[in-house]
């Protein structure tokens, strides 16, 4: 009789155990689903436009016909590098530029959002800070 | 009797599990903006790194500072490391790392690491 019971009692423990290993087995998988699908569609619409003007930067850097600094010898555009030309054709992008500190362009007006950008500029490392208007 | 206890394990395991569901789905967003933007950096430290044959850990530093200004994390240039504001628990990294070969023929590998 104590010998059923005693098994009784371990089928039991066994079973518990098992379903709480499940239950992390699953929980585990659920979670890392559900934050890679949470990552695909938190895109929120500031998040889009903060992301949208840091990739305008990048459009203007690596465009030669705007900041990007053309190579003279391979006449091709070097990333990173710029050189000040054609301010006025994206000025209306942009509200303030600055480079280390220097304003290159300032429309005057209040600054919604900062970014800063790595580049080179007079074959030194500056940083490139642009300001976007309300 | 024990089928009752057992059921009622079930059922409190059960309640359990929807409420820890209930409390991943209401897990704040992943700043995907944030990750994207620290990226970009990345990649401007490390381009202009490779252009200017940075091969100074502290020159590198500098620069890092002037683009993340107070943001933790680490530089690599080729065996030596350096923590960069160290000071918080964050435990996300993002990390790119390049490998070139310099004027003096020189084989450099720059690893760079933000922590968000």
């Amino acid at each position: 009789m104590m010998l059923v019971k005693q098994k009784k009692a371990q089928v039991m423990i066994l079973d518990v155990l098992i379903f709480i290993i499940l239950i992390i087995i699953i929980l585990s998988i659920e979670t890392k689903i559900i934050i890679s699908y949470k990552e695909d569609i938190s895109f929120k619409e500031t998040e889009i436009e903060i992301i949208k003007n840091d990739f305008l930067i990048e459009i203007y850097l690596l465009d030669c016909n705007y900041l990007g600094k053309i190579n003279t010898q391979t006449k091709k555009c070097m990333p990173n590098e710029i050189e000040i030309k054609n301010i006025e054709k994206i000025n209306s992008y942009f509200c303030e530029i600055k480079i280390d500190d220097k304003k290159i362009f300032d429309r005057k007006e209040e600054i919604k959002n900062k970014y800063k950008r790595g580049i080179i500029y007079k074959n030194k490392f500056s940083v490139l800070e642009v300001g976007f208007c309300e | 009797m024990n089928k009752g206890i057992l059921f009622t394990i079930d059922a409190i395991i059960a309640l359990l599990f929807v409420g820890l569901m209930g409390l991943i789905l209401q897990v704040p967003n992943i700043e995907s903006a944030e990750k994207i933007l620290i990226n970009n950096r990345i990649s401007d430290l490390l381009i202009t790194s490779q252009r200017l044959e940075i091969d100074s850990i502290d020159k590198l530093e500098e620069n890092y500072i002037k683009i993340f200004d107070k943001k933790e994390g680490y530089i690599i240039i080729n065996s030596d490391k350096k923590e960069i504001n160290k000071n918080s628990n964050k435990y996300r990294i993002i990390s790119q790392n390049i490998k070139y070969i310099n004027s003096s023929n020189k084989e450099i590998y720059i690893e760079i690491g933000v922590k968000y």
